[in-house]
């Protein structure tokens, strides 16, 4: 389990260069709030983030392809591992 | 330097390059005896090259789209609407530069011309409904129908007085008919740009802030382009068409500046 401010951070650092930091940000807890995560909550499950990052992917696919999206989350899933790693 | 940042300063130098003869005389810089042979090479041509540049890159960039992306019919359509508009500016080029005449107005060119619109028009209105298939907060449908109600005032507020002289002054139907047709049609395609504009500002910051920024920029600056020629011509100020050319070309060059910003962002 990561932390939910460390996870949000990261997808919206690896989203911004596509959506802008705005969008990024809007998107993420947007997302949150409908799949029910709570984004002061402390940790984030696997499952939550699967299903957040699926989310977020299905609005990048529509401006960037569905490959380049794909991309997209495994390089934050990568940053995750990193960072859980440290 | 990054490769998008260095594309977009390309994009810059190159249209601001071509618009200059149009605009230094303006400024009081003459640009010599040859600058009226400098300015029909460099604008019938830029503006051929920028239009190409941008049919050709919405093209492949709907290529590279999956089938069920909503985007591709987007592209597709525009890409349909700009090879159009190419086909127009072609017979412009060989009318100017090829056989040195002055292009006829009616030409066959407006032909091209007036059937582009309908494919952009529905590009942009498929394009906002894709947007809105990406679950991201771009706003409520309420809030767009909103914006396109209050931009279809505006503009018939604006159009009206602008127009006006255009109906006023004697020419051939079909001549009448285009000379309002264009900025009309302009004002029509201006909805969706309005509304799209509103959504794509909520990606500042990001890649695609920068192609939706450069298509709309290219709509925003043609229609203002068309208007200007119109409310110039029937207020017998041709001698200030020149400003109309800039405009074009810097128009132009935004379409494609956003069409290659879309492809780029699906290849690299």
């Amino acid at each position: 389990m990561a932390k939910t401010k460390d996870a949000l951070d990261t997808i919206i650092r690896m989203l911004s260069p596509y959506l802008g930091e705005t969008m990024a940000r809007a998107a993420a807890l947007a997302h949150c709030q409908k799949l029910g995560i709570a984004v002061d909550g402390n940790e984030i499950t696997r499952e939550q983030l699967d299903a957040l990052l699926r989310k977020l992917a299905q609005g990048m696919n529509i401006f960037v392809g569905r490959e380049k999206a794909a991309a997209v989350v495994g390089e934050i899933n990568a940053a995750m591992a990193a960072r859980g790693a440290a | 330097m990054s490769r998008h940042t260095g594309i977009d300063a390309a994009f810059l130098v190159v249209a601001l390059a071509t618009a200059a003869p149009f605009v230094l005389p303006f400024a009081g810089i003459a640009t010599g005896p040859g600058g009226e042979e400098l300015r029909l090479y460099v604008g019938n041509l830029s503006k051929l090259g920028f239009l190409a540049c941008a049919a050709v890159m919405s093209s492949r960039a709907a290529a590279r789209f999956e089938p069920d992306n909503p985007m591709r019919p987007v592209w597709r359509v525009m890409a349909a609407g700009l090879f159009a508009f190419v086909v127009g500016e072609l017979v412009l080029v060989t009318y100017q530069v090829l056989w040195r005449l002055p292009s006829p107005f009616p030409s066959l060119a407006d032909a091209f011309f007036v059937v582009a619109y309908p494919f952009l028009l529905a590009a942009l209105v498929r394009a906002i409904s894709a947007y809105a298939e990406t679950g991201y907060p771009i706003g409520t449908r309420r809030e767009r129908v909103g914006t396109a109600v209050a931009v279809g005032v505006a503009t018939a507020l604006v159009g009206y007085p602008v127009l006006r002289p255009v109906l006023d002054v004697p020419a051939a139907p079909l001549a009448m008919v285009l000379n309002v047709a264009y900025p009309v049609l302009d004002l029509a395609v201006l909805v969706p740009v309005i509304i799209l504009l509103r959504i794509a500002v909520r990606f500042r910051g990001g890649e695609v802030w920068k192609v939706w920024a450069g298509l709309l920029a290219g709509f925003l600056l043609m229609t203002f382009a068309d208007v200007l020629f119109a409310y110039f011509t029937a207020t017998g100020k041709e001698s200030l068409d020149q400003l109309v050319d800039a405009t074009y070309i810097l128009s132009y060059a935004a379409l494609a500046r956003g069409a290659l910003g879309q492809y780029k962002l699906l290849r690299d």
